[in-house]
């Protein structure tokens, strides 16, 4: 039942009461909430503090950390008793405003019944009988109506107006312990709510406290830095990134050196709506964190090859439209010459990624899981989710490989998945991942002799796969390493100097992986394949003596002199392809004659022995030879 | 690192387990060697079956009709067979840049393969499908490139196009058919 509106007759200007105790419920409702998600809180940080990866943070600054938030519990308690406290002010308050507002509508019938029996006793309007009944004595009664002339208004005549006079006497007097009624009442209503509104004021002051005291306000955590500090704890250690200066975003990244489990780990305690910020505003960050799931990499780095795509067709339109003379500024000439044809290799690498990337055509779908253009550019592309495959190649290319050429090699792990794909009879889902994360050699005379940059490669190659079994879920896939010419001389430095998590390798066209013997990889060599074709020069650049280089002139007498006594040497040491090796032998097709520039590059060809080994090898079988 | 990786500066490779002591010029010598073996061989690539459309830098057919070829040669196996299998496709028809062509043509050829599950054969079966392919092969005068307890694979002579069927190691010895073209020029022509 609505409530009246007009309640003069009892000496109010508007509604006394006017809150609907519905809507307070509801507001106590939702401070209980919000207590209950605090309770809910409270009970995970102390599950948190009670977490192996806090217990087992040693030395002074994990000491600091727990003593510093050992509070925090205690604290959440306070203020979940609080915040529950201000739902049970606004509760009380809706108890009684429903009370008091029933007290007031029986009171306010019956003087309204009373009002309603002067306009009838006296031939009165509305407003003339409201006169009446508000005046506080008989005498200022007789006043009004005088001064008024009221006796004119009455329907019942003058004469009929003055036999009616006591009547209305009577009521007024009626009415007079009812509006006595009313401070009481009103006051009640205003020390409930007072009451209510102290309750709510105490409640949010101590929370606030609280929070900043906790840390929890931002720009206002120092109490819990210096209460860090007081305990012995560097405040360093509570920077996650040397540039959190610069934003509470870029704070929240792991530092420089995280390891992927630890980047997983901060990725996983994110909401959706954060990492969704960060891919957003970071994407080349997160594009590049090892550690953070494929397919949340691979929508940060769709969104900076865009941004790269931009970038570097704005560029050649600048170039194209300010070229130098090359006869009057030759130094200029060439300069806007080299930057021009570095731009457009990139850009065709760009290309070849984004058609990947968009085009599938009854092809599986790819993954950009890497991208920069520092340098002759990099990026990592991945057919199939690595993270939901059953079984991840990560295919290493060699010299000449750079973001320029990346097109050719994405094309190979396309064959591999296909291949894969047979082997298993298409019962298991093989993801390949073309990994071209290094500065390989571009020069096969001036570049591919030299160490330095499988040296390079070594600790990018060993965080990447240590990250590819990091965020895979599920059972853990059947990992496989492939290498080619100059990348397996990466991936041999890497397995050689720290190991890699992998279940299986295989190498072609290997010039030498840095060791003599499968067993100096730290795998057992029964999970070891290479295979280099009997026309692949460079497997075999320390072993030519025979016939058909000889018949080369100039590279039959260097061979000769490279020869090591017919060992089956290599380049970065022994031929892995070679028995002497120790692993298990690759089956390859003879390919292209040398005379006609030998065969280093056709182990990926339809229909190759060496690719449809590949297939068996990366699903778990043995290639028949 | 280990003491073998660990290379004085810049040095070239052969730092595993060999003590030759050679002087870094000899070794820079060797170095270029590298490339004379590759190179030498890129200037003596004009050579080839000219009557093949992989054949170096003669004509050949298109690339589309590679392609077209390809899918031919499916529809033509998957005929011979003695169990008529379901072709179910494993990914698309795709080409690429063909790197060593292997007919020691040139670059900028490309090739084109296909690759379909055949469903629908018993494993008990598998034995009579291999043979019927080396039989379907012989007939054709097809050359043997692999032939094994799961892999048989041909190519012809005629066309330099290749055949081959898979048994898959996993997942209830599954055939498989990749049918594949040589490389060719995209427009049939050696490009400019």
């Amino acid at each position: 039942m609505a409530q009246p509106t007009d309640w003069r007759i009892l000496g109010f200007d508007s509604v006394p009461i006017p809150q609907d105790p519905d809507d307070l419920h509801t507001w106590a409702r939702m401070w209980h909430d919000y207590a209950d998600e605090i309770a809910r809180a409270q009970a995970g940080t102390t599950g948190l503090l009670a977490d192996p990866a806090i217990t087992g943070w040693m030395g002074r600054s994990g000491q600091a950390f727990k003593d510093a938030c050992a509070p925090f519990p205690g604290m959440l308690g306070t203020a979940e008793t609080a915040y529950r406290s201000v739902g049970d002010a606004w509760d009380d308050l809706s108890k009684q405003v429903r009370t008091l507002q029933g007290q007031l509508d029986g009171y306010w019938n019956q003087a309204n019944a009373l009002l309603q029996k002067m306009r009838a006793d006296g031939g009165l309007s509305e407003e003339d009988a409201l006169t009446c009944a508000t005046a506080d004595s008989d005498a200022r009664m007789v006043e009004l109506m005088k001064s008024s002339h009221m006796e004119t208004r009455s329907s019942l005549g003058q004469d009929g107006f003055l036999n009616a006079l006591d009547a209305l006497s009577a009521s007024r007097l009626a009415l007079e312990p009812l509006r006595a009624k009313m401070p009481n009442l009103y006051e009640q209503y205003t020390g409930a709510k007072a009451k209510c509104e102290n309750t709510i004021n105490d409640a949010t002051d101590l929370a606030s406290r609280i929070l900043k005291s906790a840390g929890g306000t931002g720009a206002k955590s120092m109490d819990f830095d210096q209460r860090f500090a007081a305990l012995g704890g560097s405040v360093a250690d509570l920077v996650l990134n040397p540039d959190a200066a610069l934003g509470l975003e870029d704070a929240m990244f792991p530092g420089p050196g995280s390891d992927s489990s630890e980047v997983s780990w901060w990725w996983a305690s994110l909401s959706q709506a954060e990492r969704d910020q960060l891919i957003k505003e970071h994407a080349d960050i997160v594009g590049a964190l090892n550690g953070i799931p494929c397919a949340d990499r691979d929508k940060a780095n769709r969104s900076v090859l865009a941004s790269q795509l931009t970038s570097v067709q704005d560029r050649l339109k600048v170039l194209d439209a300010s070229q130098p003379d090359k006869d009057t500024d030759g130094a200029d000439w060439d300069k806007w010459n080299a930057e021009r044809n570095a731009l457009k290799d990139q850009l065709k690498g760009l290309q070849a990624i984004d058609a990947r990337l968009h085009d599938q055509n009854g092809m599986p779908p790819a993954f950009l899981i890497g991208l920069d253009r520092q340098g002759l550019g990099h990026a990592i592309v991945a057919i199939n989710n690595p993270d939901t495959a059953n079984n991840v190649i990560t295919y290493v290319p060699g010299t000449t490989a750079r973001l320029g050429t990346i097109g050719a090699d994405i094309s190979r792990s396309d064959r591999m998945v296909g291949s894969a794909n047979d082997a298993s009879n298409g019962t298991q889902v093989t993801s390949s991942i073309t990994w071209v994360g290094y500065d390989a050699p571009q020069s096969i005379e001036f570049d591919s002799p030299f160490a330095d940059y499988a040296d390079a490669a070594e600790g990018k190659l060993r965080d990447f796969e240590a990250a590819i079994r990091t965020t895979h879920q599920g059972a853990p896939s059947l990992n496989t390493i492939i290498g080619h010419s100059y990348g397996t001389t990466a991936i041999g430095f890497a397995m050689r100097d720290y190991g890699l998590p992998v279940d299986r390798v295989v190498f072609v066209g290997s010039p030498g992986v840095g060791v003599d013997h499968a067993s100096d990889l730290h795998i057992d060599p029964s999970r070891f394949w290479a295979g280099a074709s009997a026309n692949d020069p460079v497997p075999q650049l320390n072993t030519y003596g025979n016939a058909a280089l000889l018949a080369i002139p100039i590279a039959g007498a260097y061979l000769s002199y490279l020869n090591d006594g017919g060992t089956h040497g290599g380049w970065f040491g022994q031929n892995p392809a070679a028995p002497e090796f120790g692993g298990q032998i690759l089956p390859t097709a003879n390919g292209k004659p040398v005379t006609d520039g030998g065969s280093h590059s056709q182990y990926w060809d339809p229909n190759s022995p060496s690719l449809k080994a590949i297939g068996q090898i990366v699903v778990g079988g043995t290639p028949h030879v | 690192m280990s003491e073998r990786g660990r290379l004085m500066g810049r040095s070239v490779g052969r730092s595993v387990g060999r003590s030759r002591g050679r002087t870094a010029s000899r070794r820079v010598g060797a170095a270029a060697a590298f490339t004379v073996v590759l190179l030498a061989g890129a200037g003596c690539s004009s050579k080839g079956t000219p009557d093949t459309p992989g054949s170096t830098s003669a004509q050949t057919i298109t690339l589309d009709a590679a392609k077209q070829r390809v899918q031919t040669y499916v529809d033509q196996i998957a005929a011979i067979f003695p169990v008529k299998p379901q072709l179910v496709p494993n990914g698309a028809l795709t080409s690429a840049e063909c790197q060593d062509p292997d007919d020691g043509g040139p670059k900028g050829r490309y090739d084109a393969s296909i690759d379909y599950f055949l469903r629908g054969v018993p494993a008990a079966e598998n034995p009579a499908m291999f043979a019927a392919l080396r039989s379907y092969a012989s007939q054709n005068g097809y050359k043997s490139i692999e032939d094994n307890a799961t892999i048989l694979t041909y190519q012809n002579p005629k066309d330099g196009f290749r055949v081959g069927m898979e048994q898959s190691v996993l997942g209830g010895q599954g055939l498989s058919l990749t049918v594949s073209a040589p490389c060719v020029w995209p427009n049939g022509t050696p490009s400019a």
